[in-house]
């Protein structure tokens, strides 16, 4: 009885645990321990592989989809599109650390410079405008796949974000992250947290809700109902719309935030992206 | 009874159900579905005004950062009614999308002191 009691009243948004000033690593510990008091059966690795940490059957199926995985064709191309020179003769690899290979777990990075979240997929289309090219949409196509490229190349590296808390600006970048999150918005009232913390591990339809911790690792993803490899950005595009809210740009300043403090929650898994999810 | 059967009543009666017309008082009957709310609103003197209003409010709320996709197609539905002639069906479709405008605002004034709340 008293587990049901508890349940309700993390469902109902009562059980307020700290104030939300308590900084970085508090939050990540915090986190953290939220989720494993919630699902103690369930190692924390287990949390980047999202619904599947603690659903059997649609793992299985997801494992299955995995032996010829639907994401392996965008990777291919995003190799292709990621060692093709710029008219200058230059090419992704002169932009970034270690020619771009297995750098994906620094990323989202607070830039002192711009003072603002640098994304993997933003850091891409500034390479590109430094060497005279065009930027690329952010929703779909090429870039998606160059994104993909360089997380397959990244995959097993630990995410290592960091905020430090001796920097004002990076701390208010991951303050405004942290305040989307746990902000209802749209007419159906719902905040990021509403689903992933209140009622995580409870079917929305046919899928449990992953939890927070874990949830950025493997990105891109190919979304099996989109047909289509999709970067992090457009999947928080899909949840302001379906809570009815109009969504921000992909590369806004707002989920950029969200970026940085999503992924600071998850330091310290293991990056196995590109994945599938329904 | 199965306790998960009894968390998804507690959603559906309140929490994550929680509807903006509930949560927000803009009209004594806010308990209302929001078509009802609308309906009980004196409709503007005009479709012009009425869409003035009405980006103005979604303005305010987009300047939040909490406008609501509902009153967007709203708007646009407003204005495909102006444009077929029915001024009566633009000025309610407008007034909807100001209402909208207004309860988005408001959601974002709330949460700017409660999001804290939640942090766990």
């Amino acid at each position: 009885m008293i587990r049901v009691f508890v349940i309700i009243l993390m469902a109902t948004g009562l059980l307020a645990t700290q104030p939300a000033s308590a900084g970085p690593e508090k939050d990540l510990q915090a986190m953290q321990d939220f989720y494993q008091k919630r699902f103690p059966n369930v190692a924390p690795e287990e949390f980047a592989n999202g619904l599947y940490a603690f659903d059997e059957g649609a793992r299985a199926q997801w494992l299955e989809l995995e032996d010829f995985p639907p994401y392996e064709i965008a990777v291919e191309e995003g190799e292709a599109y990621f060692n093709t020179p710029f008219a200058n003769g230059n090419s992704y690899a002169d932009c970034f650390e270690n020619n771009g290979l297995s750098i994906k777990q620094n990323y989202p990075y607070f830039d002192n410079d711009t003072s603002k979240v640098v994304t993997l997929e933003l850091a891409i289309n500034q390479c590109r405008e430094e060497n005279g090219e065009q930027p690329l949409p952010y929703l779909r196509g090429e870039l998606t796949a160059i994104s993909a490229y360089m997380a397959y190349t990244s995959r097993g590296n630990t995410i290592n974000v960091q905020v430090p808390n001796d920097n004002p600006k990076a701390l208010a970048a991951y303050d405004a992250g942290k305040q989307f999150y746990y902000s209802r918005r749209g007419q159906l009232n719902f905040s990021c947290s509403s689903c992933h913390v209140q009622v995580v591990g409870l079917s929305l339809r046919a899928d449990p809700i992953s939890t927070t911790v874990g949830q950025v690792t493997h990105f891109p993803a190919y979304r099996t109902v989109w047909g289509e490899i999709v970067t992090l950005h457009r999947r928080f595009v899909e949840c302001n719309s379906q809570v009815r809210a109009r969504p921000f740009e992909s590369q806004s300043d707002e989920y950029r935030n969200l970026e940085y403090f999503l992924t600071y929650m998850s330091n310290g898994f293991e990056l196995n992206g590109p994945s599938s999810r329904r | 009874m199965n306790w998960t059967y009894l968390i998804l009543l507690m959603l559906l009666v309140g929490g994550c159900g929680q509807s903006a017309e509930r949560e927000y008082e803009l009209t004594p009957s806010n308990s209302a579905p929001l078509s009802v709310i609308t309906d009980e609103l004196t409709p503007s003197a005009s479709y012009e005004e009425a869409h003035a209003a009405a980006v103005m409010a979604i303005g305010v709320a987009a300047n939040k950062g909490h406008a609501w996709s509902t009153s967007d197609s709203l708007l646009k539905q407003a204005q495909a009614a102006a444009v077929d002639g029915n001024e009566d069906r633009a000025i309610q479709l407008a007034d909807q999308a100001r209402v909208q405008g207004e309860l988005a605002a408001q959601q974002a004034d709330t949460e700017e002191n409660v999001w804290q709340e939640k942090v766990l």
